[in-house]
Order: structure tokens, then C-alpha cells, then sequence
């Protein structure tokens, strides 16, 4: 198999090398995109999806939004009392602006209990705590005035807190969130053995739903990877029409050398083999050349905007993989039905 | 031992034409055999049908002894090689590797040995210095000559050759059929030429003439 597809593609470098790079090209905006969708979905929904939790508990009508939901304090107890729920935790969440020495920084001010499991390091009294891409615009120690309220605030640190709606997010204890946003609690983060409807149920005026729902309705994060995946989609079936396409045109060109392969006793196997075997060596240069693209453009771009983690990389590139392979397969028959009487050139 | 080629009561037909009337031919071992006749007389066919291309309509071929009507092509091919007169040779690769190729399809991994037979053949046809080269860097009776040595590389024990000396010189020509014969001589491979090129039947052990698809009485 690799004696005829290897040199076959040597001989017909120029082609086989188009290929690759038209390969590779797609494979970089399908990168491209993926790093896109996981980097903006992130800076969307990171803070959220980072706090510990099974269910979210907002208040009925605020449309799964943290920052719009507000619910009393004794609905707490109310949740806690609900059967198969271990742990609840209040939070509050608004959006403000905080104005320090060096800079005024948006930010999604985030109210927890101090002593929550998931509670920043050194967060009390008159404190704030930063997200970590905060580092450079403020210092530890510097007071920020945080809008509205005009309530004033200690860098206590940095820590990685992630981001809402692409703003960092900065924890504060809740009483000082109170200060900001005259609010009992925003919501409540609920361990539980059972299932969010269970909760709405139990205590009347609440929301209650799972943590990836609370993800999927933070606002734009849905409209935002759902277009990008939209596109990616396309991109994906572009490669399959593209290689699909090509290597039909190649099955075809080459039909009398398959014509002679198949007078002189060549296999199906043999004439299979070494048609996938180009297929694969084309498609995986192809994804090389678009990972090497993607590696590079990548680190350009700004933080919070595109994050490419291995597994999503390589969940593109086995799709990728697949597609070509699938799509190739359309010039099976082509290529086995190819009748060796061809070879004796006069059929013309 | 059982006879390497025999057609018995061969006809074929394209569509509705029957351009082979009922053909009976024996070749034996290390006999060269003349097909001679005109353009169109169904020379090519008569080997298409013989090598296993093309089902005869009726009648009977067999391979030492056995009907290759229920073989598949390529296990008739590891007895039965083609020279064809389209050529055999695949163009992305060197005539070297043209020869080697047949190895590869008839299932085997080349060795050292394999080289040295392929690059010994290549000198009989006069084509040392040319076995690096692809087909297309060839001229019109290189490539013949490339084509010879494809089919006798095989080693198999029938040759149907259809018309290999058609683009050769009178002296090529010749050495092509000398080399056919010898093949036949050395190997006891029964060789079968298609041919209307007269010169060369004194290199030939039989001679047989086609005409509008019936072999003449010999
Ligand atoms: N594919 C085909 N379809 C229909 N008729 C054909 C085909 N090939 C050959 N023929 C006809 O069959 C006859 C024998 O052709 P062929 O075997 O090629 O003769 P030769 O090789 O002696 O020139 C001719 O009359 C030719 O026109
Ligand atoms: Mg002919």
C-alpha cells in the first residue's frame, strides 16, 4: 500500500501538497473558531461555572440572570430544609465599576459569605479580592471606590475568580455587596442529591435550576457560541466537500493507471489501502499545517478572547479526521468499479 | 502436466456483434505462437477474452486445467501477463519501480533479490540507463520495451502480447522477439503474440492467422 501511495504522492507533490495546505487553511478557521467559542464562552460564564454547585436558586421572573435576581434571607433556610439538599450558599452579583489610584476597572462585583468553601484567600471586612487579570491595574493594598454606592474597598489580593460577561470578577464579602446593591441575596448556590425542580417547588417565588442551565441563560453567552459553532459547523462541512471533492477529481484522472492495477491482478484491498492511506497522510499534514497556524495566531490574540485547551483542539482535528475520511469514501466505488478492459486504450 | 492456455469453442460478442466465431487454441509450454492477422480481425479481443478481461459469450478458457470463468482477476493474473498495446506502465512511477510494482500487487514485499531480477531485465531490454527514469521522460518504443520487461518480470507462465513490436524498428523489433522467445525457451512459458508485423515469424515456433474473428486451419 504505501509503495504505490507514497510515491504517488511524491510524484504528484504539487497537488497533494495544494491539498494539504486547502486542508489546512479550513483547519485553521476551524481552530480558529473552536479557540474562539471556548475563549469567549469562558470570559462569558468562567465565574460562574468555577463556583461549586449542583443547582442555582434565583428568584422567580429575573430570568436566570445573577445580577437581576434578588431573594430574602430567609428563603435560605427555607432551601436548606428541602430533602436531599446538603449545603447552600448566598451570593449576590452586580455589575460595577471600581475607581482606584491607577484605574477605573469594570468589574462583576460578586457578594459571598467569607467563610464559603469558595471564598477567595484572605477576602473580609472592608476587603475586595480581584481576578488575576486585574495584576498591573491594581495593588494590594490600594482602596477602590466602588460605583454604585461609592462604597470603599481594600485590595485584599488576586485570585482566579474567572469572569461573568466578559468582566473580571471581584468577590466581596456579602455585607459589603449589600452596600452596593441594597439586596438581602441575589441567590443561592445549592448542593443536592435531588433536582432543582424539586426546589422551585418547595419554596414559592424561587428558580431554581442546574448549573449548566445557569450557564447556558448567562446573557449573550448562548447567542455568541452558538453562532461561532454555527460557523464551525459549516467550516467542517466545507472540509468534507473540499476533500470529498478533490479526491474525486484525483480517482478520476487516474482511472486508466487503475484500469492497469486491475488488468495486472491488483486487489481491492491493495487499491483501497493506498487510496486511504493518501487520504490520511493529505488530511493529518492538513491539520498539522492548521494547528501550526492556529499555535501561532493564537498566542497573538488578546487573553479572555481565545483559549484553546488540548482536549477541544483535538476533539476538531479527530472530526476533521473523520470527515475527510468519510467524505474521501464517496470515490470508493469509483475506484473499485474502475474496469480493467479500460487498459487495453481502445474504448475510445 | 496440464496445458498452460486453451480456448475451447470461443465466441464473444460487444453488444449484438460477434466479432469471435468459436475459437479452439492450445498453447504449450515454451512455445511462441503467432496471432497473426489484419486490423480488426479480434486479435486484442481473442487475449482479452484468453488473459480473463473479457467473459467469452460462449465457450470455454483454462488455465492449466482449470476454467477461469469462476476465477477472480487476480488470481488469473499470477498465470496469465498482458503486454498490452495501450501499455501497462503507471506514470508516477520510475520504470524500475514499474517492474517492482507487479510484485507489490500480486501481494509480495520487495526484497534485494527482487531489485537485482528487475535491474537484470532492464539491461536485456536496453533500458539500464533509463530505470530512474517515468514513463513520460521515455520515447514510444522505450516505453514498449518497458512493457516487455513488466510482463516477463511476473514470471508468469503465459504471456499474451498484443502487438509489442507495433512502435519498433526493424532491429528492436526483432530483439523484442528474440527476447519473447528466449523467455519461452528458458522459463517454459508459453508465449502468445498478436501481431500483423510478418517480419520477425522466424523467431516464432507457430504461426496462426485470424481473419474476421475465426482462426484459419494451420
Ligand atoms: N469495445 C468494443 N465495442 C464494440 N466493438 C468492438 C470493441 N472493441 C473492438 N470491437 C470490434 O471488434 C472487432 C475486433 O476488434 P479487435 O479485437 O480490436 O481486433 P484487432 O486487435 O485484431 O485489431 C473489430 O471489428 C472492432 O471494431
Ligand atoms: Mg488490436
Amino acid at each position: 500500500m504505501w509503495f504505490l501511495a507514497w510515491r504517488e504522492i511524491r510524484h504528484g507533490r504539487v497537488r497533494f501538497g495544494l491539498t494539504a495546505l486547502l486542508v489546512g487553511l479550513v483547519a485553521f478557521l476551524v481552530f480558529m473558531l473552536t479557540g474562539l467559542a471556548v475563549g469567549l464562552g469562558d470570559a462569558g460564564v468562567s465565574g460562574l461555572r468555577r463556583l461549586p454547585a449542583d443547582v442555582v436558586v434565583y428568584a422567580a421572573g429575573s430570568e436566570k440572570t445573577l445580577s437581576r435576581s434578588s431573594l430574602p434571607a430567609a428563603d435560605g433556610a427555607r432551601i436548606a430544609a428541602v430533602p436531599g439538599v446538603s449545603s447552600v450558599q448566598p451570593i449576590g452579583q452586580t455589575m460595577a465599576q471600581a475607581k482606584g489610584p491607577g484605574a477605573s476597572l469594570p468589574v462583576a462585583l460578586m457578594g459571598v459569605e467569607p467563610s464559603a468553601p469558595f471564598a477567595a484567600p484572605g477576602l473580609g471586612r472592608g476587603g475586595i479580592v480581584l481576578d488575576r487579570t486585574l495584576e498591573g491595574k491594581a495593588r494590594p493594598g490600594d482602596v477602590l471606590t466602588v460605583q454604585p454606592g461609592g462604597v470603599r474597598l481594600t485590595v485584599a489580593g488576586f485570585a482566579d475568580l474567572g469572569s461573568l460577561q466578559h468582566t473580571a470578577v471581584a468577590q466581596v464579602p456579602l455585607d459589603e455587596w449589600r452596600r452596593v446593591q441594597p439586596s438581602a441575596v441575589g441567590a443561592y448556590l445549592v448542593t443536592t442529591s435531588g433536582d432543582a425542580r424539586g426546589i422551585s417547588a418547595a419554596v414559592p417565588g424561587t428558580d431554581a435550576v442546574t448549573k449548566s442551565e445557569a450557564v447556558e441563560a448567562v446573557p449573550g453567552y448562548s447567542a455568541e457560541t452558538g453562532t461561532l459553532n454555527l460557523i464551525r459547523g459549516f467550516l467542517l462541512a466545507v472540509t468534507a466537500l473540499l476533500t470529498g471533492t478533490v479526491f474525486w477529481i484525483f480517482t478520476m484522472q487516474k482511472e486508466p493507471s487503475l484500469a492497469v492495477l486491475r488488468a495486472t491482478g491488483a486487489r481491492a484491498r491493495l487499491l483501497v489501502g493506498s487510496y486511504l492511506v493518501q487520504v490520511a497522510l493529505t488530511t493529518v499534514l492538513g491539520v498539522a499545517v492548521g494547528l501550526a497556524f492556529v499555535a501561532g495566531i493564537g498566542a497573538a490574540m488578546p487573553a479572555g478572547t481565545f483559549s484553546l485547551p488540548g482536549g477541544s483542539a483535538a476533539l476538531s482535528a479527530v472530526l476533521l479526521g473523520a470527515l475527510a475520511l468519510g467524505s474521501s469514501a464517496a470515490s470508493l466505488r469509483r475506484l473499485l468499479t474502475v474496469d480493467p478492459l479500460l487498459s487495453l486504450g481502445r474504448n475510445a | 502436466m496440464s496445458t498452460p492456455l486453451e480456448l475451447r469453442g470461443v465466441r464473444h460478442s460487444y453488444g449484438d456483434v460477434e466479432v469471435l466465431h468459436g475459437v479452439d487454441l492450445v498453447l504449450k509450454p515454451g512455445e511462441v505462437t503467432a496471432l497473426l492477422g489484419p486490423s480488426g480481425s479480434g486479435k486484442t479481443t481473442l487475449l482479452a477474452v484468453a488473459g480473463g478481461l473479457l467473459r467469452p459469450t460462449s465457450g470455454h478458457v483454462s488455465v492449466f486445467g482449470e476454467d477461469i470463468a469462476g476465477l477472480r482477476l487476480d488470481r488469473v493474473a499470477r498465470r496469465v501477463a498482458f503486454i498490452l498495446q495501450a501499455g501497462s506502465l503507471i506514470p508516477y512511477l520510475t520504470v524500475e519501480e514499474n517492474l517492482l510494482a507487479r510484485r507489490v500487487v500480486a501481494g509480495y514485499k520487495i526484497t534485494r533479490a527482487d531489485r537485482a531480477r528487475a535491474a537484470d531485465l532492464l539491461g536485456a531490454v536496453d533500458l539500464a540507463a533509463k530505470s530512474h527514469r517515468h514513463p513520460d521522460e521515455l520515447s514510444g518504443g522505450e516505453r514498449q520495451r518497458a512493457c516487455v520487461a513488466q510482463a516477463l518480470y511476473t514470471g508468469a507462465p503465459v504471456l499474451l502480447a498484443d502487438e509489442p513490436t507495433a512502435s519498433l524498428d526493424r532491429v528492436r523489433g526483432r530483439a523484442v522477439m528474440r527476447l519473447l522467445a528466449d523467455h519461452a525457451r528458458n522459463t517454459s512459458a508459453s508465449v502468445l503474440i498478436a501481431t500483423h508485423d510478418e517480419r520477425a515469424l522466424d523467431l516464432v515456433d507457430r504461426t496462426r492467422s485470424i481473419e474476421d474473428g475465426r482462426l484459419l486451419t494451420p
